[in-house]
C-alpha cells in the first residue's frame, strides 16, 4: 500500500505539516499528562480509522511505558477495568468531540461536567485543543490513504521548531 | 471468583483489576450455577465456538482477527482483552493487534485478511437497516475462501456479535483474562 498522495513532498504541505506538528508540540508540553494524551489521540485514530495514527500513537505509548493490556482495550475502554476515571472522562469527550458529524448532538453536559471534576482549565484547553487537532490529523491521512504499519518512534522529531 | 467457559463465549465472573484503575463487578453472574438454564445453553454454545476454533480451516491468526474486530466495534471489553491477549499469545505481533482497528489504512494485512475483516465489519454492523452486506465484500471473501471457511466465517461472526451482547449487556469488563483460558 503506497500513500495517494506525498503532502510532505509539496513545499506547501510540508509548510503546513511544519505548523501542525508546532501546534501540537504546545499540546504536548501543556500540563495534561503524556498518558491521557496518546489514549486520547489513539480513541480518535481508532473511530477515524487512521492506520497511520494508530500505528504512530500505539508504538510512541509504548516507547514511553504504555502497556499492551492498556493499548489494546482502549477500542472499549468503556467495558473495561484498567482506566482511571480521569482517563475515562477522556475518553468520553473523546469519542463525543470525534463523532460529531451530520447533526449528531456533540458533546453532553454530563461528559462535559465529568471532564470538569478531573481537569484543571488548563489541562481542559489542552485536551480540548488536542482532540481538535487528531481528528484533523486523521482526516489529513486518510483522505491521503497514507498506511499504518511502518512507523518508528521518534520520526517527527525533526519538525520542531 | 473466577469461572471461564472455552470457546468464543466469553464468560467470567472475576471480580475486577486491583490499584488505581476502575473497578467494577458484573450486573449478574450469567453462569454461576452450572444446573441453570443458561449455564446449559452457554455450554451449548461454548461448544458451537469451539468446534470451529479448533477444526475449521480458515487460518487460526485469522479466526483472531474477525474476534478481535468484530468486539472493538460492538465495545466488548472482556471479548478485547481475551482475544487481543489470545492474539499476541499465538505470537501475533504487536503491531498487527493495534492496527486492527484501522486495517483498511494499513500495510500489515494480507488481502484475504482484509476480506474476512471486511465481511466482519458489515456482518457486525447490521442494525437500524444498515443495508447489510454487500455483494462486493461478498465476493471479495468468496475469492480467498472457499465455501467450508466462508461458512466458518458466518458462524464466527455471528458468535462473536452474540457473545459480545452478552458481556456488554451484563457489564463484563475486560482486563484481568488470562491468555489460554479461552480459544
Amino acid at each position: 500500500m503506497e500513500a495517494r498522495f506525498d503532502l510532505m513532498a509539496n513545499p506547501l504541505g510540508a509548510k503546513i505539516a511544519k505548523r501542525i506538528y508546532n501546534v501540537a508540540l504546545a499540546i504536548v508540553q501543556s500540563p495534561l499528562s503524556e498518558t491521557i494524551q496518546n489514549l486520547v489521540m489513539l480513541r480518535a485514530s481508532q473511530i477515524n480509522g487512521c492506520g497511520f495514527c494508530v500505528d504512530y500513537h500505539t508504538k510512541d505509548a509504548t516507547a514511553v511505558g504504555e502497556t499492551a493490556v492498556r493499548l489494546n482495550l482502549v477500542a472499549a475502554w468503556r467495558e473495561s477495568t484498567v482506566f482511571t476515571e480521569a482517563e475515562r472522562a477522556a475518553l468520553a469527550l473523546t469519542e463525543e468531540g470525534t463523532r460529531i458529524a451530520d447533526a449528531h448532538p456533540g458533546v453532553s453536559d454530563e461528559t462535559w461536567a465529568r471532564v470538569r471534576e478531573h481537569y484543571d482549565d488548563d489541562q481542559i484547553a489542552a485536551l480540548v485543543s488536542l482532540i481538535a487537532m487528531i481528528n484533523a490529523n486523521n482526516r489529513l491521512n486518510v483522505i491521503v490513504r497514507n498506511p499504518g504499519g511502518s512507523y518508528e518512534p521518534g520520526r517527527f522529531a525533526e519538525l520542531a521548531g | 471468583m473466577r469461572c471461564h467457559r472455552a470457546g468464543v463465549a466469553g464468560i467470567s465472573c472475576s471480580t475486577g483489576y486491583n490499584g488505581k484503575e476502575h473497578t467494577t463487578t458484573a450486573r449478574l453472574n450469567l453462569f454461576g450455577d452450572p444446573t441453570a438454564t443458561a449455564a446449559k445453553a452457554a455450554g451449548h454454545f461454548g461448544l458451537a465456538s469451539k468446534t470451529i476454533l479448533a477444526e475449521s480451516t480458515l487460518p487460526a491468526a485469522t479466526q483472531k482477527l474477525v474476534l478481535l474486530r468484530a468486539s472493538q466495534i460492538n465495545g466488548d471489553g472482556y471479548a478485547t482483552d481475551v482475544w487481543s491477549k489470545n492474539a499476541t499469545h499465538a505470537g501475533e505481533t504487536a503491531t498487527r493487534v493495534n492496527l486492527v482497528a484501522a486495517w483498511r489504512e494499513s500495510a500489515v494485512f494480507t488481502d484475504a485478511e482484509r476480506a474476512a475483516l471486511e465481511l466482519t465489519e458489515q456482518g457486525t454492523r447490521i442494525a437500524d437497516a444498515a443495508g447489510g452486506v454487500t455483494d462486493e465484500a461478498w465476493a471479495n471473501a468468496a475469492e480467498h475462501y472457499d465455501e467450508d471457511q466462508l461458512s466458518d466465517l458466518v458462524m464466527l461472526i455471528a458468535l462473536i456479535n452474540a457473545t459480545n451482547r452478552m458481556s456488554v449487556v451484563v457489564r463484563q469488563r475486560g482486563g484481568d483474562y488470562q491468555p489460554g483460558h479461552l480459544g
